[in-house]
C-alpha cells in the first residue's frame, strides 16, 4: 500500500463520492417512505462516510510526516527541517489539501449533528442527511477533478521540498484558519436543517429549536476566526492596523454578519411565528455566502493579498452555488404557501414555482447579455448578475402572490408586527442594518468586476473608504442592539419606555457632554478631521461626518453598556426580591465578581441563560466597537536613533540601545534593542527585528515588538539597521483602545457559551445544578483566561530573554512587501501598480518589482514634505485617472450612496409602521394570532379547562429548573 | 377553496405516520427456508433463537463501536510512542478504515433487512416524534416564564401582561389537552384551533387522527394511544397476525417473520392514509 499511497488517496477521495452518494441516495429513500429501517442504514451509512474521510485525511498527514514528495501538495508545503506540528498545519496551508480539510471537519459535523439528532426529528433527519451528503460530494468531486491533494508530481519524488510560507509560520495561522473553517463548515448544519425543513413542509420551530446550537456554534467560531486573523494581521503584517478590508476577510466577515441577523430573527419567529420566509431565507444566504466567499477566495475572481492560487476550481464553486441557489429558490417558492401562512394548495404552489421562474427566467438572461455586450466572459456575468436576479426574483413572486391572494380572497395567518415600539421591530431593524452592511461589503468586494463590467476598468476601494461607507449602517446597527432591549415583545407601553430609556439616556447625554469637554485633554478629542477622500463637495461633506465618529462610537457604547448594566441590574434585584433562592457559592463572588456572575447566569432558565447570555455578548460587540473607536487616534511616527539616542512619542519615550544578532540554524536575527519609558516611568523593552531565512536571503521578514496597555499599545517595526553605524530606522505606532477589542472577543465567547449552555434533561436538572453552574463559570474563565494569553503568545519565533516586559510583548513576522507607516500606507492603497504585468492590484499588496520601485519613489517623494493630494495628483498626472483608488467617476460616487439607502429603507420601515401605530396606537389591544384564526379562546370551548389551568402552572413552576 | 379542500390537495405528499411507527422485523424468505430445513418447526423455538442471534448481533456491533475508536487510539499512542509518528497514524488511519468497513457493512446489511434494528428504536422514533408536541408545549411555556420575568425586571406593565399571558396561556392549554387527549375523539372547537396551530401531518402523527380532514374516528378503540413496542409479539393495528404464532406481520408478508408460517390473504390491508391508530 505504501508504494502506492497516492494512488490509495485518490482511490479513498473516489471512495468517499461513491458511499457519500449511497446515503445520500438511502436517506431519500428512507425520507420518501418513512421507514425506520432505511433511517438506521443511512445513518450507518453517514457514520461511514465520517470514519472513510478521516481515514483520507490522516494518510495525508502520514504522507506529510514521512515527508512522501511523490504528492505534490505534500512537497510544495512542507520541506524535511519543518517540526512535526508544522508539517501538521500544512495539511490546511495550501488549497487541495485545505479543501480536504473543510471536508474533515464538515464530517466531524456530520459525525455531531447525526449523533445529537438520535431518533429526534425523524422526519427531517433523512433530508438533513442527505443534504449533508451532497457537499461532500461536491467536495470530493472537486478533489477528483481539480484539485487533489493526492496527485503526483510529473517528475518524480523531490529530495527536499518547499517548505511553508514564512507568513504562515506563526501561532494564529496555525489555529486562524482552522477557526474560521469550523466556523464556515459549521453553517452548512443549520442549512441542512433549513433544507430538511422546506422538504417536508415542517417549517414550525421544530428545525429551529434543533439547529439552534449548531448554529450559535458556527456564529461563534465565524467570531473567533476572524478576531483570530485580526490578531495576526495586527502581529504579523508590520503594518500596524488590524483589518484591511480584503476580499478574503471580508469573505470571512459576510456570513458572521448574516448568522448574528438569523439568530435574532429566530428569536422572532420562536415567539411570534413571524419572518419564517426571512429565518430560511437567512440561513440559505449565510451558507451560500460561506461558498461565495471561499470561490471568491479559490477562483482568483477577486484579486486579494492573501488569496490561494488561480485555478479551475472556481468554475467547481460556481456550478455549485448556481445549484444551491436554484434548489433553495424552488424551495422557497414551493412552500411559499406555508411559509406565509397561507393554506397550501397545488395551484398557490404552481403560482409561486412558475411566477418565480418566469421572472428568473426572463431576467438573468437579459442581465447576462447586457453584460456579454460589454465583452464579460460567462463566468463574471453570472456572478455579477445573481444578485440583481436574486431581488427580482423576490419583488417579482411578491407581487404574483399579492395578487394571487387578493383574487382567491385568501386570507393570510400570518401575525403581524403590532407596534414600532416593540422588540420584533427593533430586531427587524436591526437584521437590516446587518444585511445591509453585508450586501455593501459584498457590492464592495465584488466592485472590481462590477466595474469592469460597466467602466471596462478593474476598479477597487480602499480600507477608508470601506469605513466611510459602513460606519454610518454600523453605527445605526450599534445603536438599535442597545435600543431593542429597552422594548418588550408585541409592543411597549409609554410608562415602560420612559423608565426604561431614562437611565441610558442619561448615562450617554452625560458621556457625551464630558467627551466633548475633556476628551482632548486626554489624547481622545471627541471630533477628530482627516484628510477628505476626494476633494470634491461630496468628499468633504462624508468628511465631516466621519469626523464625528469618535464621539458617536463612545457615546454609543456608554449608551449600550449602560443598558447591559440596568438589565442586569433589574435581573438581580428581581431575583432579591422574589427571594429566589441562589445556590451561588459566596466563595465564587468572594474570588472576584466573574466567577459568581458566570455562575449565576448559568443557573437561569434556559430564556434566562439565552437573553443574558445574549447580553454579556452584546457587551463584548460594545467593547470591540470601543476598539473600533481607537483607531481614530492613532500616532505614528518613523525615526532614526543612534545607539543612546531616544525620541518621544506622546507619552512614550523610546531609548535605543543598540542592535543585536542571534543566529539559529535556519536564519540570522537582527534586534534592535530599545527601553521604553511612559511619563517618565519604565514600562518595559522591546526589541523589533530582521529575520534574514537561509532559504529565502533576499527577502528578510520583519519582526513586531509591542507593549501592550489597557489604553493603547506600542506597536514598534524595524525598518533597517546598519551593520557600520549601528543606526537603525524605525516606525512607532501607538495604537489607542486596541486591547479592548481583544477583551470585547472574549466577553463574546463568553457570553456565547452561557447561551450554548446545554439544557438540563428533568430527572437530572436538580441533582446536577451545583456541578453544571461551577463547570459553567470554571470554563468560561479558564478559557477566557486562555484566549487572553494568546496576544502575549511569541509564537514560533526566537524571543530574546532581553525583550521581556511588565506589560506584555508579542513578537512576530511580517512579509516582504515593506510598508513603513500610515502615511505610505494610506498612499500606497489609493495608488495601482501600472506595471502590466499584474491585474492593477494596490502598491500596498503588489509585489512585483516595478511596485517596489514605484514605492521606493514615492518614499522619496514623501520626504520631500509632499502631501498625499500632491503625490496622488503627480501620479495620476503619470498614468491617468485609472492609477488612483478610487476614481472620481460618477460609479464611485453612487456607490457611495448605499448606506444612505440603507439607512432610508430603515426609515421607511420606521414610518410605515408609525402610521400603524398612530391608527391603533401603541398600547392598544392586541389580538393573538389564535384569537385571530378561532375568534375564541380554547378554555372557553373546553370544559376541562380548571384541569388544565392547575396543569399549567403546575409545569411553569417545574419548567427548566 | 377551503382549507380542508387544500389540505387534501396536499395528502399525497404527507405519508402515513402508521409507517414510521412499527417498523417491520421481516427475516428474508432464505432465512425462513434455512430455519424450515435445519427443522425448527417450533414456532416460539424459532422466536427465541431469533432473538438471541439479533441480541448477539447487536453486542457485536456495540463492541465494535467502543472497541474499534478505542483500540485505534490506543495503538496509535502506543506505536507513536515506541517507534514514530508516521506510523503510528497509519495505525490510526488502519483503525478509521475498519470502522468504515463494518459501518458500511452495517448499514448495507440494515438496509437488506438481515441486520437487527436497535432494540426499541422505532419505538423511541415515534416517541420522540410524538415529543415534537411536547417540545411546541415547552417552547409556550418558556415563553410565559419569559412574560413573568419581563414583569418582574419592569418590562412590560400589568395590563400588556394579563393579555399577553391570557393568548400564551390559550395555546399552552391547547397543546396539553392534544398531548393528553392524543387519540381521542377532539371536540370540534378544540380540533379547529389544534388545526390553526400545527401543519396537517403533524397533527396527525401527533393526536393519531387526520382533524384537518374533519373526520371523525369511527370507533374510540381505533384510535387509542398508539403502542409503539415494535419487538413485543402483540397485536399491531394494521398489521395482520400469524394465524400459527400470533405475531403481527406486514400486511403484505406472505410468511410469518417469526415462525416461518404461511400467511393468509384473509386479513384486511389497512387504509395506506390515515393515522397510526
Amino acid at each position: 500500500m505504501l508504494t502506492s499511497l497516492p494512488l490509495y488517496g485518490t482511490a479513498l477521495i473516489l471512495a468517499t463520492m461513491v458511499l457519500a452518494g449511497y446515503t445520500f441516495f438511502i436517506s431519500v429513500l428512507a425520507g420518501s417512505r418513512n421507514s425506520v429501517r432505511d433511517l438506521q442504514a443511512a445513518r450507518l451509512g453517514a457514520y461511514g462516510t465520517v470514519a472513510l474521510i478521516v481515514t483520507t485525511v490522516l494518510l495525508l498527514a502520514y504522507a506529510f510526516v514521512s515527508h512522501d514528495f511523490r504528492i505534490r501538495y505534500v512537497a510544495a508545503h512542507s520541506d524535511r527541517s519543518m517540526p512535526t506540528y508544522y508539517l501538521l498545519t500544512a495539511l490546511w496551508g495550501g488549497q487541495d489539501g485545505s479543501l480536504l480539510w473543510w471536508m474533515f471537519l464538515l464530517s466531524v459535523y456530520i459525525a455531531a449533528c447525526v449523533k445529537s439528532l438520535g431518533t429526534r426529528v425523524a422526519r427531517l433527519q433523512p433530508y438533513i442527511i442527505a443534504t449533508l451528503m451532497v457537499v461532500v460530494m461536491f467536495f470530493t468531486v472537486l478533489m477528483t477533478f481539480s484539485a487533489n491533494p493526492f496527485s503526483t508530481s510529473i517528475s518524480g519524488a523531490r529530495a527536499d521540498g518547499d517548505g511553508i510560507n514564512p507568513l504562515l509560520q506563526n501561532f494564529y495561522m496555525i489555529i486562524h484558519p482552522p477557526s474560521l473553517y469550523i466556523g464556515f463548515v459549521g453553517c452548512t448544519i443549520p442549512f441542512a436543517y433549513a433544507i430538511a425543513a422546506l422538504v417536508t413542509g415542517r417549517l414550525g420551530i421544530e428545525w429551529i429549536a434543533a439547529s439552534r446550537r449548531f448554529a450559535l456554534f458556527a456564529w461563534l467560531f465565524l467570531g473567533i476566526g476572524n478576531a483570530l486573523g485580526m490578531l495576526w494581521a495586527y502581529e504579523e503584517l508590520g503594518w500596524g492596523g488590524y483589518w484591511a478590508w480584503d476580499p478574503v476577510e471580508n469573505a470571512a466577515f459576510m456570513p458572521f454578519l448574516s448568522m448574528s441577523a438569523f439568530l435574532h430573527s429566530v428569536m422572532i419567529q420562536e415567539r411570534r411565528g413571524l419572518f419564517k420566509v426571512w429565518n430560511v431565507a437567512l440561513i440559505c444566504i449565510t451558507f451560500f455566502m460561506t461558498i461565495l466567499g471561499t470561490f471568491l477566495t479559490r477562483s482568483g475572481l477577486i484579486a486579494s493579498v492573501h488569496a490561494f492560487a488561480q485555478s479551475s476550481i472556481g468554475t467547481y464553486f460556481l456550478y455549485f452555488l448556481g445549484i444551491i441557489a436554484s434548489v433553495t429558490v424552488s424551495l422557497i417558492l414551493y412552500r411559499w404557501p406555508e411559509l406565509r401562512d397561507l393554506p397550501p394548495s397545488t395551484k398557490l404552489r404552481r403560482a409561486a414555482l412558475l411566477g418565480g421562474w418566469t421572472i428568473i427566467g426572463i431576467t438573468a438572461p437579459t442581465f447576462f447579455l447586457m453584460s456579454r455586450n460589454v465583452g464579460l466572459d460567462p463566468i463574471k456575468a453570472v456572478a455579477t448578475t445573481s444578485a440583481l436576479c436574486a431581488f427580482s426574483v423576490y419583488a417579482g413572486v411578491e407581487l404574483v402572490y399579492r395578487r394571487l391572494t387578493r383574487e382567491l380572497a385568501l386570507v393570510s395567518r400570518l401575525p403581524r408586527i403590532d407596534s414600532f415600539l416593540s422588540r420584533e421591530f427593533t430586531f427587524m431593524l436591526n437584521n437590516w442594518g446587518l444585511l445591509s452592511i453585508m450586501g455593501i461589503i459584498l457590492i464592495l468586494t465584488l466592485f472590481p468586476k462590477i466595474s469592469e463590467i460597466t467602466t471596462g476598468d478593474t476598479q477597487s476601494f480602499t480600507p477608508p473608504a470601506y469605513n466611510t461607507l459602513i460606519q454610518p449602517v454600523a453605527l445605526l446597527v450599534f445603536f438599535l442592539m442597545g435600543a431593542g432591549t429597552l422594548f418588550g415583545w408585541s409592543k411597549t407601553s409609554e410608562s415602560s419606555l420612559k423608565k426604561a430609556w431614562r437611565l441610558p439616556l442619561i448615562v450617554t447625554g452625560s458621556v457625551v457632554v464630558l467627551h466633548l469637554v475633556l476628551g482632548s485633554k486626554f489624547g481622545y478629542p471627541a471630533i477628530v478631521w482627516a484628510p477628505p477622500i476626494w476633494d470634491t463637495a461630496f468628499g468633504r461633506a462624508m468628511r465631516v461626518y466621519n469626523a464625528i465618529t469618535p464621539l458617536l462610537g463612545v457615546g454609543l457604547f456608554a449608551f449600550n453598556a449602560a443598558v447591559i448594566g440596568q438589565e442586569f441590574n433589574s435581573l438581580f434585584r428581581a431575583r432579591r426580591n422574589a427571594k429566589t433562592e441562589s445556590t451561588t457559592p459566596k466563595v465564587l463572588w468572594y474570588a472576584g465578581i466573574l466567577p459568581g456572575f458566570f455562575y449565576t447566569l448559568t443557573e437561569l432558565s434556559l430564556a434566562g441563560r439565552r437573553r443574558y447570555g445574549g447580553y454579556v455578548v452584546h457587551f463584548g460587540i460594545a467593547l470591540i466597537m470601543l476598539g473600533f473607536t481607537g483607531k481614530s487616534w492613532t500616532i505614528d511616527r518613523e525615526t532614526t536613533l543612534s545607539p543612546g539616542q531616544s525620541v518621544q512619542v506622546d507619552a512614550y519615550e523610546l531609548t535605543y540601545k543598540g542592535p543585536r544578532m542571534e543566529v539559529d540554524t535556519s536564519k540570522r536575527m537582527v534586534f534592535a534593542d530599545l527601553s521604553v519609558a511612559k511619563n517618565g516611568k519604565h514600562v518595559g523593552n522591546v526589541s523589533p527585528a530582521k529575520f534574514i531565512y537561509k532559504k529565502s536571503p533576499d527577502s528578510p521578514t520583519t519582526e513586531v515588538a509591542m507593549l501592550h496597555s489597557i489604553a493603547d499599545d506600542l506597536y514598534v517595526v524595524i525598518g533597517n539597521v546598519n551593520a557600520q553605524t549601528k543606526i537603525a530606522s524605525l516606525q512607532i505606532h501607538i495604537n489607542p483602545l486596541v486591547g479592548w477589542i481583544w477583551f470585547g472577543f472574549l466577553v463574546l465567547i463568553m457570553g456565547s457559551f452561557v447561551c450554548m449552555w446545554p439544557e438540563p434533561l428533568a430527572e437530572e436538572a436538580r441533582a446536577w445544578r451545583f456541578v453544571r453552574g461551577f463547570a459553567g463559570a470554571t470554563a468560561s474563565i479558564v478559557f477566557g483566561v486562555m484566549l487572553a494569553t494568546l496576544p502575549h503568545h511569541t509564537a514560533f519565533a526566537q524571543t530574546p530573554e532581553s525583550a521581556g516586559s511588565k506589560m506584555g510583548v508579542a513578537l512576530d513576522h511580517t512579509g516582504t512587501i515593506h510598508i513603513d507607516n500610515e502615511t505610505e500606507n494610506e498612499i500606497f492603497r489609493s495608488l495601482k501598480c501600472m506595471c502590466g504585468g499584474c491585474p492593477k492590484e494596490p502598491l500596498s499588496s503588489c509585489a512585483c518589482g516595478n511596485a517596489e520601485d514605484m514605492r521606493n519613489t514615492l518614499r522619496e517623494k514623501i520626504r520631500a514634505g509632499k502631501t498625499r493630494a500632491t503625490i496622488l495628483a503627480e501620479y495620476e498626472a503619470e498614468f491617468g485617472k485609472i492609477a488612483v483608488i478610487p476614481a472620481d467617476s460618477w460609479a464611485n460616487r453612487s456607490i457611495y450612496l448605499l448606506p444612505f439607502v440603507a439607512i432610508a429603507g430603515s426609515a421607511a420601515f420606521v414610518v410605515k409602521f408609525m402610521k400603524r401605530g398612530t391608527k391603533s396606537g401603541p398600547g392598544a389591544n392586541t389580538i393573538t394570532p389564535t384569537d385571530t384564526k378561532d375568534g375564541a379562546s380554547p378554555q372557553d370551548n373546553t370544559r376541562e379547562s380548571a384541569k388544565f389551568e392547575k396543569a399549567l402552572d403546575d409545569e411553569l413552576k417545574d419548567l427548566d429548573k | 377553496m377551503s382549507q380542508d379542500q387544500d389540505s387534501k390537495e396536499e395528502a399525497p405528499e404527507k405519508p402515513s405516520a402508521a409507517k414510521i411507527a412499527p417498523e417491520e422485523q421481516q427475516a428474508k424468505p432464505q432465512e425462513r427456508a434455512k430455519q424450515r430445513e435445519k427443522g425448527v418447526d417450533d414456532p416460539k423455538r424459532a422466536i427465541d433463537e431469533k432473538r438471541e442471534a439479533d441480541e448477539l448481533e447487536r453486542k457485536i456491533a456495540r463492541l465494535l463501536s467502543m472497541g474499534i475508536p478505542i483500540g485505534s487510539v490506543i495503538g496509535f499512542v502506543v506505536v507513536s510512542v515506541m517507534t514514530n509518528l508516521s506510523l503510528g497514524l497509519l495505525v490510526l488511519a488502519g483503525g478509521a478504515m475498519l470502522g468504515t468497513i463494518s459501518l458500511f457493512w452495517s448499514s448495507v446489511r440494515t438496509l437488506g433487512g438481515d441486520a437487527p434494528l436497535p432494540e426499541g428504536l422505532a419505538a423511541r422514533v415515534f416517541a420522540n416524534e410524538v415529543d415534537a408536541l411536547e417540545e411546541e408545549k415547552r417552547a409556550t411555556l418558556r415563553i410565559l416564564k419569559d412574560l413573568e420575568h419581563e414583569r418582574a425586571v419592569g418590562k412590560i406593565d400589568e395590563f400588556d401582561y394579563a393579555e399577553l399571558v391570557k393568548h400564551y396561556r390559550a395555546n399552552a392549554m391547547a397543546l396539553m389537552q392534544a398531548l393528553d387527549a392524543r387519540g381521542e375523539v377532539f371536540s370540534g372547537d378544540l380540533k379547529k384551533h389544534l388545526a390553526n396551530l400545527f401543519p396537517r401531518d403533524t397533527l396527525t402523527l401527533l393526536v393519531g387522527e387526520d382533524l384537518a380532514s374533519g373526520e371523525e374516528p369511527k370507533d374510540k378503540s381505533d384510535s387509542s394511544k398508539p403502542e409503539p413496542a415494535v419487538n413485543e409479539p402483540q397485536a399491531v393495528a394494521g398489521r395482520v397476525d400469524c394465524s400459527s404464532c400470533k405475531t403481527p406481520n406486514e400486511p403484505d408478508a406472505v410468511f410469518c417473520k417469526s415462525c416461518g408460517a404461511k400467511m393468509g390473504n384473509e386479513s384486511p390491508r389497512p387504509e395506506e392514509t390515515g393515522g397510526a391508530s
